[in-house]
């Protein structure tokens, strides 16, 4: 086991008090053989070893025995202000601090680790501000809450601006600290609006110009993050406010429970109504379910209606074996689109009646669309969908007449049939393939499925499966939040590994084992995010879905190629990660992970994903480089 | 050296004795020679990989978004109709002769025809019955 990398003046000497101690005992030793201590006229620094007790020069600094001269006094701030920033980021429950260092934020950075003790928040060494801030966004997934960012000014935030736009497009709260040094030695780092670049996709930023100032915006800027529609919040910390003395004590402001937008009682009233009146309809859950409660609550709505709910899109919304789960039969002839993440229709909708209930009506900017057009709907409500759950199920129940609960029960056994059906051929699906090499993306699946469900501490997938055919959707049993965690957001590469890692973190507290099955272009965009997992002692199992491409981006110039007739067989320039191909398991073990690979023969794998899975059960991060078929 | 699109049409409609064949539902003209051209098995398993057909159908052509093309399902003539004038060009894009010639179309369908099947039956994969049935057993699972 490698030792812990946090360390804790709780539970040990402090330097001063040590060197206190440590001149007592010596003057009393000294007493004891009837001499003075320092008497000897032996040379002090041929006759002592480093570690026997300080000369009194030593002693007179480091106790502070001596005056200060006036340039020293006026250097030395022993309670700066950014003392009490670490105070409202622990009050705000911060648990962790992403961060890639940068002088702008010294000042707050030194309080986290030595007047926060490195505890509440905990500093991450991060190496890339992008991986910082994806570390954030998967952390949020899991835990529901903000992880805190803390990036360099300007040119920090610009490497961290695609991460941030992704769980702004994703929903996901993350709690961005900025650092400003305009009085700094690199003048490019200087900035009048430090925010301007990102603002487009914050939902809220504020340059606090004082300390009173900066506890309101702290506790404002973490209840409008964690209100639906969730989206990250920027604070842009001045250094000269971080390094100020503090001034009296001020106190730590008060957050209050953000509150969740329900839909008014008139709109519940009628969309109850058109369900219970619907003859086919369908539930289309993009990302509903914030938690457990999320997903009990649609099972009882679609229970209730018998109505089939396609839940697994971006987010779990809905248990994957569940008989209702699916586009049903038939054609439908209306649709509850709940905080929809897609475009177009449901499937088997080509018209009918269709009613979107979403908190992102809430928050739409002029100029990234980041949700698509707006769905069009015979009713669109901007309210929090779970939040409107309950009082929509009290409506359904109240509405719904005994000739319509036949009818309900009739429909639901139908859809029970086509779910099993389904269900059935996507499993056996997963048999082509299965003896080639490389190896299927649906063995990697089925082989792993078995070695992790039964863990007695659950598990989590932690990555999208858009590029894996959604074989884990397809055969893993899912039906709690952490079972999947969705995409990507707005679909920039480079999400995977760090937001894999940050969902581990965020697991490792219950216990439970992570599966990340990383495409390897998204992982070399900045893949020091492994290092981070090794330093952090986070348990991850990354399965590199090894397919040697952007294949997506290779498909698209095969099919431009095509469409121009100048030859196809040049798709794969620019297109391909090849010549030399990349040994994603040296990497790894650079970076300190356990790794094995490349393995292309199928029968290789189950043996290597059962080690790599006790090395992760046993609490540190793993690799496993998998070359794939391109696609599932 | 590539010859330019009009030119290599011209060659290729010049030397060409055109019938009808009947593919995927279409009515369309295709060369006769592409159904009596032999194809290299290993001249084909290069091509497959030049002209990204792995992309969609996978190594073996089992597996992607694609229709799975081992084995199979039609003969050379239809194989080679289907590629010039695919049903969706927006998903299956459309190889035309001046730069998939039909000697080259029929080594592609030599190595696919060549190919072994990697897609043993769902039955006999323990795995996947027991994923159907909810029976997987951590402690010793089935292989």
């Amino acid at each position: 086991m490698k030792k812990s990398t946090k360390t804790s003046k709780n539970h040990s000497v402090g330097r001063r008090h040590f060197l206190k101690g440590a001149a007592a005992g010596a003057a009393g030793a000294a007493m004891l053989a009837g001499k003075t201590a320092g008497a000897s006229a032996e040379p002090l620094a041929t006759r002592r070893p480093a570690a026997l007790p300080p000369t009194e020069a030593e002693l007179a600094r480091e106790t502070q025995a001596v005056q200060r001269t006036p340039a020293v006094e006026s250097y030395i701030v022993e309670r700066p202000a950014s003392d009490q920033m670490v105070d409202v980021f622990r009050a705000l429950d911060l648990e962790y601090c992403a961060s890639n260092p940068g002088s702008s934020f010294e000042g707050l950075q030194e309080s986290i680790v030595n007047y926060g003790d490195n505890r509440m928040p905990e500093f991450l060494t991060c190496l890339h501000e992008e991986s910082a801030v994806a570390m954030a966004h998967g952390y949020a997934k899991i835990e529901g809450k903000p992880m805190m960012a803390l990036l360099h000014g300007t040119v920090g935030l610009q490497h961290g601006a695609m991460a941030i736009y992704n769980a702004y497009a994703d929903r996901v709260p993350v709690y961005i600290v900025v650092g400003l040094d305009n009085d700094g030695p690199v003048a490019a780092h200087n900035a009048l609006d430090m925010a301007a670049m990102v603002r487009d996709f914050v939902k809220w930023d504020h340059q606090p110009e004082s300390l009173d100032q900066f506890g309101q915006s702290a506790v404002r800027a973490y209840t409008l993050a964690t209100t639906p529609p969730m989206a990250p919040v920027l604070l842009v910390l001045d250094a000269r406010l971080q390094k100020a003395p503090l001034d009296g004590a001020p106190t730590v402001p008060t957050l209050s429970a953000p509150r969740f937008p329900a839909a008014d009682s008139g709109s519940v009233k009628e969309i109850a109504r058109l369900l219970v009146a619907a003859n086919n309809p369908r539930i289309n859950a993009g990302q509903v379910a914030r938690t457990q409660e999320g997903i009990d609550l649609l099972v009882e709505l679609a229970e209730l209606l018998q109505a089939p709910v396609n839940g697994v899109t971006n987010r779990l919304n809905f248990p994957s074996r569940h008989p209702l789960a699916g586009a049903g039969t038939g054609q439908g002839d209306l649709v509850l689109n709940l905080e929809p993440t897609g475009r177009g229709a449901a499937p088997g909708m080509a018209d009918g009646t269709t009613i979107t209930i979403s908190a992102s009506e809430l928050l739409v900017t002029s100029n990234y669309n980041v949700r698509g057009a707006a769905r069009g709907g015979d009713i669109i409500v901007a309210a929090d969908a779970q939040a409107t759950l309950p009082a929509l199920i009290e409506e359904v129940r109240r509405q719904v007449t005994d000739d319509r609960k036949r009818h309900f029960e009739e429909r639901g056994q139908r859809y029970a049939s086509t779910h099993a059906r389904r269900r059935q051929r996507e499993v056996a699906d997963a048999r082509h393939g299965w003896d080639a090499t490389p190896v299927s993306l649906a063995r990697v699946a089925a082989e792993l499925w078995p070695l992790i469900k039964d863990h007695e501490d659950d598990w989590s997938f932690v990555s999208p499966q858009r590029f894996l055919g959604s074989w884990p959707g397809k055969l893993w049993d899912m039906t709690r939040p952490h079972h999947f965690i969705g995409n990507h957001g707005a679909g920039g590469m480079g999400y995977g590994a760090p937001a894999a890692v940050g969902a581990a973190l965020a697991n490792r507290k219950y216990g439970r084992i992570s599966i990340n099955i990383q495409g390897d272009g998204d992982l070399n965009y900045a893949p020091g995010v492994l290092w981070t997992a090794a330093h952090h002692q986070i348990p991850l199992l990354t399965i590199v879905a090894n397919n040697r491409a952007y294949h997506q981006e290779l498909m698209f110039m095969q099919q431009q190629c095509a469409a121009r007739n100048r030859g196809v067989d040049r798709a794969r320039i620019g297109t391909t990660i090849e010549d030399p191909n990349i040994d994603y398991t040296q990497m790894a073990k650079a970076y300190g992970l356990y790794a094995e690979g490349p393995i292309a023969n199928p029968n290789d794998l189950g043996p290597a994903l059962r080690r790599a899975v006790d090395r992760v059960k046993a609490g540190e991060p793993a690799l496993l480089d998998v070359v794939t078929q391109p696609r599932g | 050296m590539r010859m330019t699109g009009w030119l290599a049409l011209g060659l290729g409609v010049s030397g060409a004795v055109l019938f009808t064949v009947v593919a995927a539902g279409a009515t369309t003209e295709t060369s006769q020679d592409a159904a009596a051209l032999r194809g290299d098995a290993d001249r084909g398993r290069v091509l497959f990989e030049a002209y990204t057909c792995y992309g969609c159908h996978g190594y073996t052509g089992e597996t992607g978004f694609g229709p799975r093309l081992n084995p199979p399902r039609h003969d050379q003539a239809e194989f080679v109709q289907y590629l010039r004038n695919p049903r969706n060009p927006r998903r299956m894009p459309p190889y035309q002769q001046d730069d998939a010639s039909d000697q080259k179309l029929a080594d592609i369908f030599a190595y696919l025809t060549s190919l072994p099947s990697a897609s043993p039956e769902a039955e006999s994969i323990p795995l996947l019955q027991a994923i159907l049935t909810g029976d997987e057993n951590a402690d010793n699972p089935p292989h």
